[in-house]
C-alpha cells in the first residue's frame, strides 16, 4: 500500500507537506518536513483507498529544526 | 536514477496504468537533478511542463505583492505544475528545492498532450489521476483554512 499523505503542521513557519510514503503514519511519531521536525498529533483518513492508494490527513506540530548533517 | 515502472507505480499520477503503458510514458519523461535552493519555476513564468518529485522535497511558495510566503512541502510522488498545462495559464507558484538534493521527472507539455492523443486510455486515466490529485489538495485546503495556525492548546 502506498500512503499519500496530508502533512499540516499546527503553529509551523511552514503550513505542511503532501508526501507519498510505504508506511502509515503513526501518532507520536517524528517526522521531517523540510527543515522541520514535526510530531505526529492525528490521523486521519481522508476518504476512501483506491487500488494501491490510501489517503491520509495527518495534523502535527514542530519540535524544532533538523539538526544539520556534519560534514564526513 | 532509473525510470522503471515499479518506480512510476508508487506514483498516483501513473496509477491505474499496465507496465507496458509505464514504460511507454517514461520514455518522454527526462530526469533532471536538483540542489537544496534552485528554482524548479517561476510565479508568473509560462510553461505546461509537467513534474514529478521522483525523491526529495520541493516547497511551493507564493511572491504575490512582494510577499514571499510558504504554500506546502512536495515530497516523493507529488506531481506540479499540471494546472498550466490544463488552462494554459501562467505559474501560479514558485517551486524550490528544500532538500540537499532531489530528483524529478519532467514531462514537456506538448509532448505528453501528443501521447495522450496517441494513447488516450492512457490520457483518460492519468487526467483522471490529475482531477483526483487536484479534489486531495482542494480537501485538504478546505480542511486548514478552518485550523488556526497558531500552537493549539493540548
Amino acid at each position: 500500500m502506498i500512503y499519500k499523505v496530508s502533512y499540516v503542521i499546527v503553529g509551523g513557519e511552514r503550513r505542511g507537506a503532501v508526501i507519498n510514503q510505504d508506511y502509515a503514519p503513526e501518532v507520536g511519531a517524528q517526522v521531517e518536513l523540510g527543515d522541520q521536525l514535526c510530531e505526529i498529533l492525528e490521523v486521519q483518513e481522508l476518504v476512501p483507498p483506491m487500488g494501491d492508494f490510501a489517503y491520509l490527513h495527518v495534523t502535527c506540530r514542530p519540535l524544532g529544526k533538523v539538526p544539520p548533517v556534519a560534514a564526513p | 536514477m532509473d525510470i522503471t515502472p515499479s518506480v512510476l507505480h508508487t506514483m498516483d499520477l501513473f496509477t491505474g496504468l499496465s507496465e507496458e503503458q509505464l514504460t511507454a510514458i517514461a520514455r518522454i519523461g527526462r530526469v533532471a537533478g536538483f540542489h537544496r535552493g534552485d528554482i524548479v519555476m517561476r510565479e508568473g513564468e509560462q510553461s505546461t511542463s509537467v513534474y514529478v518529485v521522483l525523491k526529495g522535497q520541493m516547497e511551493v511558495v507564493s511572491e504575490l505583492a512582494e510577499n514571499t510566503t510558504s504554500l506546502v512541502i512536495l515530497g516523493t510522488g507529488q506531481n506540479f505544475g499540471e494546472m498550466a498545462l490544463l488552462d494554459a495559464g501562467p505559474r501560479s507558484a514558485t517551486i524550490r528545492c528544500i532538500s540537499a538534493e532531489a530528483t524529478v521527472l519532467i514531462f514537456d507539455g506538448a509532448a505528453l498532450l501528443h501521447f495522450w492523443e496517441q494513447e488516450p486510455k492512457v490520457g483518460y486515466r492519468m487526467i483522471f489521476n490529475i482531477a483526483r490529485d487536484l479534489a486531495f489538495k482542494l480537501r485538504i485546503r478546505n480542511l486548514t483554512a478552518v485550523v488556526p495556525n497558531e500552537v493549539m492548546d493540548l
